[in-house]
């Protein structure tokens, strides 16, 4: 597994597509490390202070290509608690924190003949 | 005032005071200033990440550590680079990470013989010992100071299971005779890179080849972070190994502060042990704690800032003295960079031809009257060393070029904090010796 970094970034895109399911597009404010098809990331929605723990966060899957990471796409239905306040607190503009990648359910590289 | 305008006052002040204590060139009195054959290069941005990272107070690895550790995986085009305490420790994990049972079948056993030289730092063999492993000393060619690939092929076994070998004071090894030995009989090669960091073959970086590579930050080398290392690998199975054995030998992969990054902290199960019981407990191997502090992490990414223009100034200081030690060819044997590669130099080292006329003492003492700091090629031969004499070891035929070096060879710095007077004086001192010969 790849080294995982924190960064903030920007929430620039909010859909809301039903009562309890939602997408966001957030825009990494630092340099996005790279990560791979099938992993996973961190999301903190209070700031991280580099003087204290990594803040609550959940995971979620990355749902864009991992050569398209100037934006980073995730989808989630409202589960428990910290879903149900990122569905009715972010908005566009709020800055959260991310901590990624994670996983290693990943393809590997050398693996040939992948689709049939 | 408020926590935000308090901390850009201390950072004033850090640039006002590394300027008044640091910021000054010392002039160079030829005879009485000492020339060291390394040193720390910094300026006030290690200061001020260092002093960045003492506020935050997060103490172990924290947002520097991160940085540090990205910044390096990237340099190498790798996927990762684990921090550690120092090179040696670096070099520890290495080769401990290979004797890990999750490797199956292809783990080193003990009695498995790993493939070094003798004439080295001992951290590059230390381990191998430790490890209960057999090291299998191949000799060195002179000027270049590399193993002799030839003598590698024929030094294989049954029983070998890896080459563990270093790009001599920053000179890569020829990789691709290594490489053929390592590819025809499965074995693991690890990179001792500590003194290479920069160094190319065949234009790519030296410590990308290996299945593992190590660097040393000791003040010394390349980039400082005072003590500090790190292991370099593309493997991210063998990574989560090296962390393993870094971090106690624990199974979980959870940074400092953090729990269930997995999601399965509770409900896997590991040997004996009962059902579910806590992930963050589970040791996978026999393991130690040698991680790299947030504070060192923090000036190691300021030093990154200024690799090329170090390496590119170690290149620059190298050339010098060699053009100015070419006459004197007759005396000493100049190094040379192994074929197909551009090293970034550790240090300018020469032998002594066999003569009457003079030691390779004579001359060392000459310069280091001079102020001009020598050092040794490291031990020489590590099995003519108290620790070393009674080891079970093989040699393949002899160590006449690693002998050879213990009594005539030594080097001199090329590091970027020396100036082009310090470098017309250490020649001019060369060329005084060499007139009484």
């Amino acid at each position: 597994m790849s080294i995982p970094v924190k960064i903030p970034a920007k929430v620039i895109f909010v859909t809301k597509h039903t009562s309890d399911v939602c997408s966001y597009v957030l825009k990494p404010e630092k340099i996005c490390p790279k990560f791979r098809p099938g992993q996973f990331l961190h999301l903190a929605i209070d700031t991280y202070d580099p003087s204290y723990p990594w803040p609550e966060s959940r995971v979620f899957s990355i749902a864009n290509s991992p050569t398209r990471k100037e934006t980073i796409k995730i989808t989630f239905a409202v589960k428990g608690r910290f879903t149900k306040r990122m569905y009715n607190e972010l908005k566009e503009g709020d800055i959260i924190w991310l901590k990624l990648p994670y996983g290693d359910f990943t393809f590997n590289d050398c693996i040939e003949n992948l689709l049939y | 005032m408020n926590k935000d305008t308090i901390k850009k006052e201390i950072f004033r002040l850090v640039r006002t005071y590394y300027h008044e204590k640091f910021g000054k060139n010392r002039e160079f009195i030829p005879g009485k200033t000492k020339i060291n054959y390394a040193g720390r290069v910094f300026d006030e941005k290690e200061m001020l990440y260092l002093v960045d990272s003492s506020l935050d107070f997060w103490l172990t690895a924290g947002r520097f550590s991160e940085e540090f550790a990205s910044k390096l995986a990237n340099y190498f085009n790798v996927s990762d680079a684990i921090l550690v305490n120092s090179g040696s420790s670096a070099n520890l994990l290495a080769l401990s990470s290979l004797t890990s049972p999750k490797l199956g079948e292809r783990r080193l056993k003990p009695g498995d013989e790993v493939i070094t030289e003798a004439a080295g730092f001992p951290a590059t063999v230390a381990p191998i010992i430790q490890n209960n492993l057999i090291p299998v000393f191949v000799d060195i060619e002179l000027s270049t100071y590399n193993v002799i690939p030839e003598k590698i092929h024929r030094a294989i076994h049954p029983k070998t299971k890896a080459i563990f070998i270093s790009h001599t004071l920053g000179n890569p090894f020829n990789i691709e005779a290594i490489m053929e030995a390592v590819k025809e009989h499965n074995l693991w090669l690890i990179e001792d890179n500590c003194d290479a960091l920069g160094s190319t073959y065949r234009e790519k970086l030296t410590g990308t080849f290996g299945h593992l590579s190590t660097l040393s930050f000791y003040p010394a080398h390349h980039i400082t972070t005072g003590e500090g290392g790190c292991v370099i690998t593309n493997d991210e199975n063998l990574a989560m190994i090296v962390r393993s054995f870094r971090d106690w030998g624990r199974d979980c992969y959870c940074e400092s502060g953090v729990n269930s990054t997995c999601g399965k902290r509770y409900n896997q199960q590991f040997g004996t042990l009962p059902y579910g019981y806590d992930h963050k407990y589970v040791y996978s191997h026999i393991g130690y704690n040698l991680k790299m502090t947030e504070m060192q992490a923090a000036i190691g990414c300021a030093q990154m800032e200024k690799l090329e223009e170090f390496v590119n100034a170690r290149r620059k200081n190298f050339k010098k003295f060699y053009k100015g030690l070419i006459p004197f060819e007759k005396h000493l044997i100049l190094p040379k960079a192994t074929p197909n590669s551009e090293p970034s130099w550790f240090s300018f080292v020469i032998s002594v031809r066999p003569n009457k006329k003079f030691t390779r003492n004579d001359l060392t003492n000459h310069l280091e009257s001079n102020l001009i700091e020598t050092r040794n090629l490291f031990s020489g031969n590590l099995l003519r060393h108290p620790a070393f004499q009674n080891i079970k070891h093989r040699v393949m035929d002899n160590l006449i070029n690693s002998d050879f070096i213990m009594n005539n060879t030594f080097f001199i710095g090329t590091y970027p904090g020396l100036t082009d007077d310090q470098i017309d004086f250490v020649l001019e001192k060369f060329k005084e010796f060499f007139k009484g010969i």
